[in-house]
């Protein structure tokens, strides 16, 4: 079978993660026990969720930048309306969450700003509302009920919880982008703007699709890991965006739109977790996790750059001859 | 099944149609024709809902439609294929196929799209195309008919092809056809608008023309011959628009031998002299804006000469070019004529900052000097030296980008489109600048796809056709009609 371009892009970078992984694999017994395999994958949830939706307002063309503060703001929210349940507020905090999200895109489409400019605004304004609703304090789950926020520490053999729900989320988000309308609408906005609006998609649709999902994601994550902590601090999760940028980055989504995958993201969002986490269990001091982590992505971006130039002459010099086409009688 | 009636639309202070009437039946091709400018892609844009129109009503199958989208427009049973393509590169061929058709269900698996784009693409001849394969990786023809096959899949009571053979080669034109003619027998009401007189005469079951943004009757292709149809499109007779002619030249001061580049099919011999005016006309995609940007130093010349003033020339930018006292105005002026957000005064020194300065200082007096004197050459009005360059109207704007080379002192000035998108006063007063520089010993060579403007301000013309040079005539021994036969059907001419 005929690898395509897209697969062969996919398979150089989960080749990446496993070399990445391998490294430390090598020096680090934790990397292949089955403790260690599940504290790998519940580090990578936060920034994994909300990766996937930041993954998918890349794809339109745009940028949630927003998503950090949110998280936070949902943290707030869901500790604030644990009584009535672990469960029940999770999902009334991403309901609402989404619906910030989808009047986001809105707002987005309506006045027609640059959605990177209009999310910074968003991205101090949000911090501002979980102060405010935070009292800006911790907020703390109630001692006595703690109990009953152990159902998200549940282990399923190497998965918990946490970690079921990142993977599930993206197989969700997976075949959306791939085998619904709505989902290649997204790629089809991001890929060509003008294009699709003369062929009649319409652009509202998947903008607010895109920043509902992303904002929906962002508010999961921050629910799920205060919940599971047990409190909630209005000032958390503001280094989560950068990572989250990165693992879609080096998973290949395109800063330019319509280009990408969210298995690429999975990918991306490992190879900084292996990094990182690995780094830090040899004994590295913070900074080097940083600066690994900035090194990954320049390498995987000045990589594209080179294998995008040597593609192009490659295309160049196999290009395909005229077709032969048949003249009807 | 098709009436528009009184519509008209502005772009500023332009007035690009205006009570312009189109009415199609089913099942007929109707072409839509005109020269560039009088308005052709504007009308159907309205139609498709890309643009707005001011005002007029559009019927379709007797009902009163609003069209304020390209989704209203679909759902009202237009299909449009667009002169600039609407092709998605990061989505499949398949993809692009069903794009924006919302009957193919809200889930669809590449599989499942791929099976039903097939068909389609094999009725547009790209049975050779996996609808797997990613649209960046085809060339622009096979985009174009990825194009129509998304039009085919619409089912439209309507088909608008804006242009649809301007990147084809000739098989790939034969299969437009049959596509064409088979929307047609299917009952669709099909609106042609090409610049290619034989497929009009081939298709079409009648023509209506554009001129200057207004609308004539149609008329029965059968009753028609080619001459008679230049006439009808290029109307009326040359205006008192145009200065005269040159009356003295000088030395050959620009020459060409033999000279090949990107765009051009054959090479290119042509020699301009002092004080002439030349120009080279041809439709968009013919090279005659190719022989303009050799020169400039934009496009590198593949093979043979180039001499200025007697000496060989070979610029490699356009750096090289204004050294040698060459400039070039493209006919892109958004993009590289002004600095749109920078004032008129700032515009117009730009090319000569060094003429301004002392001691890499600029000196505010000298610059003043330097700008009225361009405005005064140029026509332009000294009240708009205070504003933004953006801020003013087509005419004033083509002043500038043209205006502002005169800084340089330049002894050839290359023009691609010197009057695009501007009015017809401003145009008159254009002209009339461009031929008092001639007559001061300035060579001017401008590319145009405007008859009238090659016929009335040059005195020589270099026609061009699809990457070849036609032939080089004197402006008084041609006709309009003789142009454009030259420039849209050369095989006809005598």
């Amino acid at each position: 079978m005929k690898v395509s371009s897209r697969s062969a892009d996919l398979l150089g970078r989960l080749g990446l993660m496993l070399i990445v992984y391998l490294v430390f694999a090598l020096h680090l017994p934790s990397y292949y026990s089955p403790a260690g395999v599940a504290a790998l994958l519940d580090s990578a949830v936060l920034s994994g969720l909300v990766a996937l939706g930041v993954a998918l307002t890349m794809i339109a063309g745009e940028m949630d930048l927003s998503v950090g503060s949110l998280a936070a703001l949902a943290g707030i929210l869901a500790v604030k309306l644990f009584p009535i349940g672990v469960f029940p507020s999770i999902i009334v905090v991403v309901l609402v969450c989404a619906a910030i999200g989808a009047l986001q895109g809105w707002l987005i489409h309506r006045i027609g700003i640059n959605s990177m400019i209009f999310t910074v605004g968003t991205l101090i304004a949000f911090r501002g509302i979980a102060l405010l609703v935070s009292g800006e304090k911790t907020q703390l789950v109630p001692l006595e009920d703690i109990a009953a926020t152990d159902i998200l520490i549940g282990k399923f053999g190497i998965f918990s919880v946490l970690s079921l729900a990142l993977f599930a989320a993206a197989a969700l988000i997976f075949a959306f982008t791939r085998w619904t309308l709505w989902g290649r609408e997204i790629f089809a906005i991001g890929g060509g703007r003008s294009e699709s609006r003369a062929a009649g998609v319409p652009i509202r649709r998947p903008i607010m699709i895109a920043f509902a999902l992303s904002a929906a994601l962002a508010g999961l994550a921050g629910a799920l890991l205060s919940l599971k902590a047990g409190s909630a601090s209005p000032l958390s999760y503001d280094s989560l965006l950068l990572e989250a940028v990165a693992a879609c980055l080096i998973g290949g989504i395109s800063l330019k739109g319509g280009k990408g995958s969210i298995v690429g993201v999975l990918i991306g969002l490992f190879c900084i977790r292996f990094l990182v986490t690995g780094i830090a269990a040899l004994g590295a001091p913070f900074w080097a996790q940083s600066l690994a982590t900035g090194l990954l992505l320049i390498i995987v971006i000045v990589a594209e750059a080179i294998f995008a130039a040597a593609a192009g002459r490659f295309r160049l010099a196999m290009r395909r001859p005229a077709p032969i086409i048949k003249v009807p009688a | 099944m098709l009436r528009m009636t009184n519509i008209s639309k502005r772009y500023g202070a332009t007035e690009v149609l205006r009570e312009v009437a189109l009415e199609v039946r089913s099942g007929e091709v109707m072409a839509l024709m005109g020269e560039n400018g009088a308005g052709k892609s504007t009308l159907v844009k309205i139609l498709a809902g890309i643009e707005p129109a001011d005002a007029g009503t559009i019927e379709i199958a007797g009902e009163p439609v609003t069209i304020r989208s390209p989704r209203h427009s679909q759902a009202a049973g237009v299909a449009y294929v667009a002169q600039e393509l609407s092709i998605v590169e990061s989505l499949s061929v398949a993809e692009n196929v069903f794009l924006g058709d919302t009957d193919a269900g809200l889930f669809r698996s590449p599989r499942s799209l791929s099976t039903k784009a097939r068909p389609f693409l094999l009725k547009v001849g790209l049975e050779q195309v996996d609808p797997l394969e990613l649209a960046e990786n085809l060339s622009v023809a096979e985009r174009q008919l990825v194009e129509i096959a998304r039009l085919l899949s619409r089912k439209a009571r309507i088909a608008i092809l804006d242009e649809p053979t301007a990147a084809l080669s000739d098989a790939e034109i034969l299969r437009v056809k049959g596509a064409v003619r088979t929307l047609a027998d299917n009952g669709c009401a099909v609106i042609y608008v090409t610049h290619r007189m034989a497929e009009v005469f081939e298709l079409s079951t009648r023509v209506t023309v554009l001129r200057n943004g207004r609308s004539f009757p149609s008329i029965e292709t059968a009753s028609l011959t080619v001459d008679t149809l230049i006439e009808h499109m290029l109307g009326r007779k040359l205006e008192q628009m145009f200065p005269a002619r040159a009356t003295r030249m000088g030395e050959s001061v620009v020459e060409l031998d033999q000279c090949i580049g990107h765009g051009l099919l054959a090479p290119i011999s042509l020699s301009v002299r002092r004080g002439e005016i030349l120009a080279l006309a041809g439709q968009v995609g013919s090279g005659a804006n190719a022989v303009l940007r050799m020169l400039a130093g934009v496009l590198p010349v593949a093979s043979g000469t180039m001499k200025l003033r007697g000496a060989a020339f070979a610029p490699h930018s356009i750096a090289d070019s204004i050294a040698a006292k060459v400039a070039y105005c493209s006919d892109d002026r958004k993009r590289d004529g002004i600095f749109a957000v920078r004032s008129v005064p700032e515009n117009l020194s730009a090319p000569a900052l060094d003429r301004v300065s002392r001691l890499q200082m600029i000196s505010p007096v000298m610059e003043s000097r330097h700008t009225r004197g361009i405005a005064e050459l140029f026509g332009i009005d000294l009240a708009y030296l205070t504003r933004l360059a953006g801020n003013l109207s087509g005419g004033n704007q083509q002043k500038v980008a043209l205006g502002k080379w005169l800084g340089i002192e330049p002894d050839v000035l290359l023009v691609e489109e010197p009057t695009r998108g501007v009015d017809v006063g401003a145009r008159a007063e254009i002209y009339r600048h461009l031929r008092s520089l001639a007559e001061r010993g300035l060579t001017v060579i401008f590319a145009s796809s405007d008859t009238q403007e090659v016929l009335g301000l040059a005195d020589q013309i270099a026609t061009f056709y699809h990457g070849r040079m036609v032939r080089v005539v004197s402006a008084e021994s041609s006709t309009p009609e003789s142009i454009v036969r030259d420039v849209i059907h050369p095989t006809l001419a005598a």
